[in-house]
């Protein structure tokens, strides 16, 4: 299944090469930094921001409680509409339907702008097999894909590039001559770019938000690459999740409010098109067929769980511009095309604890991207919810199950506890810190402990409990605190001895 | 990472592919119109107490932060302030819609009259290539909006006939003319509109633009740059009477 791309490194060998590349995690600091910021502004200065959300929520959740009656009403008024309509519950019948269109209609080449779920669907590859020249055509996409990379980011996939890097890629795959100044590069590329629009085949896109009443679709982009795909070549497909769709005109409006400014802190996008159907008579450009292919791929199994509020995500990426673990990890570390909170919550639903047990743990618990999710998708409890069923399930790791066993017995079990917690444990630790305070790199050889202490310390358990202490010094507290300079009381309790 | 696709495929019927989403949901089979509350979508925007005139203040104020060049005019000086504009933005060819009202407020004759650009009409009957093929190769596309928004300074295009998609996209330069009785204070205003239409029978074009400002993008390095696939630099006129 293509939407996780990293299978062969687990999640700690890819956070490990994430956070060995300097440039990659600072290009993704400085882009949450100047992300958030802008969208702060933009949303501080909307004092109906949070009514915004709420009718958002409202209106996401009304759509996937009736999700049978609107994707009927959606296709219904889409081939209305005009367009050939077909149903793909899988990513391999998405890609029949694509591998149809193009047989049936002879096409050679393809353009595409930006678009995840055709990303799911892993429709380059496809292509590529069957000698379908694919060009990518949003700047970013065009850098990844000269690349031969993956993208870092749902918005901006090609942060990790710098600029000298990007020029010489060009250098040496596209004939480019000139300088590492961005404008120039990006004229470059809308050169070699507008050459591809004029003479493909097929146009290829996503969809932001799909209009059931009137079976119209909608795209948001900033480039124009949107509208190119949209208007030059004769033969369109629209590859659309069926977690798209919203009841009517009307309601563009609450995700317009909500979707520019989540995703890159702008008021709106150069471009927000809502389409219907192919040309009409009279009309001498745009699509002579337009295709829709609407896809399920997993998505009705979320129905009825807890992550069924996964339908509401816009993909804007405010949740990922927000994540401290994102900020270190970036979007490699997650080896899934979906990355940081949202990648977590929707990568383990569709693809299944047997594939992503791991990714729910990179991630901190903190719940800092359920207060900017435009839709107020509760994250940080999905994650918690994925982990949950991870262990009931058994699909953690022995090492994790037998610690927490043994942890279990020890708890409830007097005299094992009262070992576990008496002088034997404290001097035990004190040895193994060579006579100090507390342990730190010293104790990397032993399992388990050094994925803490290889880059934080653990403080040493006091040979004094607080219960004996007590005990002994409940009469004359106040002197008593200070003559035996017992003030690590509190210290105490993170090491799990604070049951007095 | 390709999917193998096997030889053998069944194509999926719009019954088959809802019926595991109506099992999940636990829904019987002929689902009724659920009740959407329409009132959810009716939601306040900053520009909702601003009269007409300040709207367009508003409008012409967003429009210069956002870095698109702005000019206002009465409908007398209209073919002048076109031209104007024009002349402004160099030489090469100008692709004109072919509805009437271009002719009715004198902006093609006084293209034709006062600048030395070569003026093309959008041509139903040119076909395909011939109109993609000029629009693409032109400096300059002029545009009538359908309608505009306060809030972001936004021109909504629709697409016709005599007014191809390519127009307000392959040129160089997008002159947009907005008639300033059409500027809403939102988008929620102009979807209202369409749905007007609707209701009187209007069919919704194919394809119906929001547009605000040039194409640009910030992929290398975050650093904006403008005139991606889309038009380098967009220029509105507003008409007021």
């Amino acid at each position: 299944m293509p939407i996780i791309y990293n299978k062969e490194q687990n999640l700690q060998e890819r956070v490990e090469a994430a956070l060995a590349d300097d440039f990659k995690h600072n290009a993704i600091e400085t882009a949450q930094n100047t992300f958030h910021a802008k969208r702060s502004l933009l949303v501080e200065a909307l004092p109906m921001w949070e009514e915004y959300r709420d009718a958002c929520k409202a209106i996401r959740d009304h759509v996937t409680e009736n999700l049978d009656y609107y994707v009927r009403e959606f296709a219904t008024n889409a081939e209305a509409a005009g367009y050939q309509m077909h149903y793909a519950p899988t990513d391999v019948d998405a890609l029949h339907a694509v591998l149809d269109i193009v047989e049936a209609t002879g096409s050679l080449s393809c353009v595409k702008s930006k678009s995840m779920m055709t990303e799911e669907i892993g429709v380059n590859d496809l292509l590529e097999d069957i000698g379908v020249k694919c060009i990518e055509t949003d700047c970013a996409e065009a850098i990844i894909q000269t690349a031969g990379d993956k993208p870092s980011h749902i918005v901006v996939p090609a942060l990790h590039f710098d600029r000298k890097a990007i020029a010489e890629l060009f250098r040496q795959k596209r004939g480019y001559t000139g300088t590492e100044v961005p404008e120039e590069i990006t004229h470059f590329l809308r050169q070699v770019l507008r050459e591809e629009f004029l003479s493909a085949d097929i146009g290829m896109r996503g969809c932001n938000f799909a209009v059931a009443e009137t079976g119209s679709l909608t795209i948001v982009s900033n480039e124009g690459n949107g509208r190119m795909v949209d208007s030059i070549p004769e033969v369109q497909i629209a590859v659309v999740g069926i977690d798209r769709i919203v009841p009517d005109l009307a309601t563009l409006d609450v995700m317009m409010s909500l979707l520019p400014r989540s995703a890159v802190g702008a008021k709106i996008t150069s471009y927000f098109t809502i389409d219907k159907g192919p040309r009409r008579e009279g009309e001498t450009d745009g699509p002579r067929e337009a295709h829709i292919i609407l896809v399920d791929n997993g998505r009705h199994n979320l129905l009825g769980t807890p992550f069924q509020e996964m339908a509401r995500c816009m993909r804007c990426g405010a949740c990922l511009n927000t994540c401290p673990v994102y900020r270190h990890i970036t979007g490699h570390g997650y080896g899934s095309i979906y990355p940081g909170p949202m990648g977590i919550v929707l990568t383990t639903a569709l693809e299944g604890y047997e594939n992503a047990a791991q990714l729910p743990y990179a991630c901190t618990l903190c719940g800092a991207c359920d207060d900017v999710c435009p839709s107020k998708i509760p994250l940080h409890s999905l994650v918690h919810e994925h982990r949950k069923n991870i262990v009931a399930g058994g699909y953690n790791s022995p090492v994790e199950r037998g610690i927490y066993k043994g942890a279990a017995q020890m708890m409830g079990h007097m005299p094992l506890y009262r070992i576990g917690t008496s002088k034997v444990a404290a001097y035990g630790m004190k040895a193994l810190s060579m006579g100090g305070d507390s342990l730190t790199t010293q104790a990397n050889w032993i399992p388990v402990v050094n994925g803490w202490t290889s880059s934080r310390d653990i403080d040493n358990m006091k040979t004094t409990q607080f219960r004996d202490w007590f005990a002994k010094n409940r009469n004359g507290l106040s002197e008593s605190v200070h003559q035996e300079g017992y003030t690590t009381a509190t210290r105490g309790d993170k090491t799990g001895r604070g049951d007095a | 990472m390709a999917n193998e696709v096997p030889i053998q495929h069944h194509a999926t019927t719009l019954d088959e592919f809802i019926a595991p989403i109506q099992e999940r949901l636990g829904h019987g089979p002929g689902t009724p119109k659920p009740v959407f509350d329409e009132k959810l979508t009716i939601t306040p925007h900053v520009t909702d107490k601003l009269d007409h005139a300040a709207l367009i203040e508003r409008f012409c104020a967003e429009a210069a932060a956002l870095g698109t060049e702005l000019s206002r005019c009465t409908r007398e000086s209209l073919g002048r302030t076109v031209v104007h504009v024009v002349q402004e933005n160099g030489a090469g060819r100008i692709i004109l819609p072919s509805q009437q009202i271009f002719d009715d407020l004198q902006i093609t004759q006084k293209l034709v009259a006062h600048t030395a650009n070569e003026v093309y009409r959008w041509d139903p009957a040119a076909g395909r290539e011939r109109n993609i093929e000029l629009a693409a190769s032109a400096n300059i596309g002029i545009t009538l909006a359908y309608a505009a928004i306060a809030e972001t300074a936004t021109i909504v295009q629709p697409c016709s006939p005599k007014c191809g998609r390519s127009v307000s996209l392959l040129p160089s330069v997008h002159i947009a003319i907005i008639d300033a009785k059409t500027i809403v204070p939102a988008m929620r205003d102009v979807l209202a509109r369409l749905e007007e239409d609707r209701a009187a029978g209007k069919e919704i074009a194919s394809q119906t633009v929001f547009i605000s400002g040039p194409s640009n993008t910030a992929d290398i390095e975050l650093v904006r740059v403008e005139g991606v696939h889309g038009p380098t630099k967009v220029t509105y006129i507003i008409v007021e009477d």
